[in-house]
């Protein structure tokens, strides 16, 4: 009887879960839940900058244009900007081709604070993904609190850190670390050693240490070097902010700058020197010989001296090099490129400071080889400046109108640009601004534009072109309106017509750059979305 | 004590056959909130979805920007049309609003109704069952006995019409 009654009983309890034993049955194998498919751990590395890394499982992938990182609104600090790598090319039968991600990587976000910076932010992180297997997650939020480094890395850290991340800072300097022991090895350094001999011996008269020596001839190094760094450093201000520019973008600037470059590899040759004027330079020797050997200060100042003494025989390396940074407008590298330039010229200085005056390196027909090379180095560089613009003379005629890989429509005016503007209505639009003198223009052309993420990332917008090749007053006119001193600039606007400020590009960008830039260009209006899953 | 226990038995046996009395009444909360839930359709009318819980109901939740959602859609609408004489109906809520399914629709009709569910969909998803925020996600639903198979991610079409055939005969 007790039996009977658990049996019914059993039976009633089993029955409501019969069918839900089907509900496992119809689910494939195993689905992941979303944070196992893609995981997010975020890390501060200075105040300024975060590292996001995702973790994608395999057979799972994030979409690129779907990642977006905001801070809580309370913070008094927002997000410059996010950098993603540029991601795979995924063939979607619906959408095209999309940029996702399959493997793990990092995104960096660089903070901007009002002020100090705080301790800890809030950030908010949304994601989506789908899986292979034939399914999508919903937009993933994470609110993420992150400490934040003791305020030690102002944005100039910042920028050197970001600068040997990409390898380039190291690179540079390493090249003219090399270029300054190439110029080491001409004659020009010949007057130095004499000199640092007489301060190492100085006013004792008796020999001093071999420490004491080469403490002495690093100081004296320094000496020289900082002095060739504030040069730099003037380069990159003086050049960047003025010459620099219409020195680009100007096809007569740039046969100017070509014509330097061939002078000073005549006067490399030995055809002519450069030099201070005599009176000039004996001033300075006269003033340099006035200050006390034996001490470090004097070995410094003489140091720096030197350098100004010697700066007229390396003139036209120097002239190049300055020249360079200036181009690069950029104070860091400037100062820290000449600086490395006079250790590595200085380097034969220290060697015989750690030997005591002991040696002295004898000239020799190689010095004169030396010289040679570095004249080489000039013509080549003169050729390289002018290259694209003689190209252009010898190949097509001045009113033909050039061919891009892009289909542009040409904008001739402001006028032209409005009425062009309008028809886009409805449709992202961007302006590039061409000449066939501009050299980064058509680095462009023949890099980033070619670059078939580009092109697809770049099929649905309007693509305008202003070719101020001529420079006449409608392009000056053009130009100054966006801020342009000169091409290439580029400039975006949203579908209602809006100039997209943020995304202006202003030099020349490699098409993973590009990318990234055109992902800010089409997540402004993303910006007006909805937070969830309504995109 | 032997009586006692077997008024307890008897206790727990009604209420279980309560509870299954109610379960084919109100076949299951999560259903019971589908019904109670009145959604825009793709033209923007209000629909409230307790006019279709006399039918075989498969929920498709999909989005827009949802690569799977998409190529399985035109399959739904096919599905559509074959069974729609035997009292079934495919309804897709979406995660978007109006104006996304609307200009959805345009370009990819279906022979079902779109619903926009927006910031609700993905709640309703999870209230039926979908525990992975998983997109596309469908709900088969027996209008006797409520949920009866779930379906995560790109859907079976075959193994749909297997199951839908189960519930129609």
């Amino acid at each position: 009887m007790l039996r009977h009654h658990f049996l019914i009983l059993f039976f009633c309890l089993i029955a409501p879960f019969a069918q839900a034993g089907t509900f496992t049955g119809d689910a494939p194998p195993r689905i992941l839940t979303p944070d196992e498919a893609f995981r997010l751990q975020v890390e501060a590395v200075n105040t300024q900058t975060l590292i996001a890394r995702f973790t994608v499982a395999p057979g799972y992938y994030l979409y690129r244009e779907r990642i977006d990182f905001k801070l809580q609104e309370t913070n008094a600090s927002g997000i410059a900007r996010v950098e993603l790598p540029p991601g795979e090319i995924k063939q979607d039968p619906n959408f095209g081709e999309m940029l996702v991600f399959h493997e793990n990587f990092d995104a960096q976000i660089s903070l901007q604070h009002t002020g100090d910076a705080p301790n800890e932010i809030t950030l908010l992180a949304s994601y989506q993904g789908c899986s292979e297997q034939g399914l999508c997650y919903a937009p993933i939020k994470k609110t993420l609190s992150i400490a934040l480094p003791g305020a030690t890395g102002g944005s100039e850290t910042d920028r050197i850190v970001k600068l040997l991340r990409g390898g380039n800072l190291w690179l540079i300097v390493a090249g003219f670390f090399a270029f300054g022991l190439g110029l080491a090895l001409t004659p020009c350094m010949y007057p130095m050693y004499p000199i640092l001999s007489g301060i190492i011996v100085g006013q004792n008269h008796h020999r001093p240490t071999r420490l004491h020596a080469f403490n002495l001839s690093l100081a004296y190094v320094f000496g020289m070097a900082v002095s060739y760094a504030l040069a730099g450093i003037a380069a990159a201000l003086v050049f960047g902010q003025l010459v620099s520019s219409s020195l680009q973008n100007n096809p007569w600037m740039l046969g100017f700058s070509a014509l330097i470059f061939v002078l000073l590899a005549l006067s490399m040759f030995g055809f002519y020197e450069l030099r201070l004027p005599a009176a000039l330079q004996n001033r300075l020797v006269n003033t340099s010989s006035r200050i006390k050997g034996g001490h470090f200060v004097g070995a410094f100042a003489m140091g720096a001296l030197s350098a100004l003494i010697m700066s007229p025989c390396v003139a036209a390396p120097l002239a190049g090099a300055l020249l360079y940074i200036g181009q690069s407008r950029d104070v860091v590298l400037g100062g820290a490129a000449l600086f490395t330039l006079a250790i590595g010229m200085g380097a034969p200085l220290l060697i015989l400071g750690a030997s005591a005056g002991a040696i002295l390196p004898k000239s020799g027909p190689w010095m004169k080889l030396a010289r040679n090379f570095f004249g080489v180095v000039m013509l080549g560089m003169a050729v390289w400046l002018v290259a694209p613009v003689a190209k252009n003379l010898l190949t097509t005629s001045t009113t033909s109108a050039h061919q891009s890989v892009l289909p542009f429509q040409p904008v001739q005016n402001l006028a032209a640009l409005k009425s062009a503007l309008q028809q886009a209505q409805g449709k992202f639009v961007m302006l590039d601004f061409y000449a066939d003198w501009c050299v980064e223009c058509k680095r462009f052309e023949q890099t980033t534009f070619r670059d078939p993420r580009v092109q697809k990332l770049l099929e649905n917008a309007v693509l305008l072109q202003a070719d101020v090749t001529k420079n006449n007053d409608d392009d000056i006119v053009l130009q100054k309106r966006f801020g342009l001193y000169g091409p290439p600039g580029i400039i975006f606007f949203d579908p209602q017509g809006r100039e997209i400020k943020a995304a202006n590009v202003v030099g020349y960008q490699t098409a993973d750059e590009f990318i990234i830039t055109l992902n800010r260009v089409y997540g402004s209006r993303e910006g007006e979305c909805a937070p969830v899953s309504a995109c | 004590m032997r009586a006692g226990f077997r008024l307890l038995i008897s206790a727990l046996a009604l209420g279980a056959a309560i509870f299954i009395v109610y379960r084919q009444l109100a076949p299951n909360p999560a259903v019971a909130a589908l019904y109670a839930v009145t959604l825009p359709d793709q033209n923007g009318q209000p629909q409230a979805l307790a006019q279709w819980r006399d039918k075989i109901v498969l929920v498709n939740f999909w989005a827009t920007w949802c690569p799977p959602c998409r190529e399985e859609m035109p399959e739904l609408s096919e599905f559509q049309e074959k069974y729609r004489a035997r009292n079934v109906i495919v309804l897709g809520i979406a995660t978007d609003d109006v104006a996304k399914i609307s200009e959805y629709s345009k370009t990819r009709p279906v022979q079902y109704p779109l619903l926009a569910g927006d910031f609700q969909a993905m709640t309703l998803a999870e209230t039926l069952g979908n525990n992975k925020g998983a997109l596309p996600y469908s709900v088969l639903i027996d209008p006797k006995k409520g949920i009866t198979h779930i379906y995560f991610g790109r859907i079976n079409i075959k193994q749909l019409e297997q199951d839908v055939r189960e519930i129609a005969e």
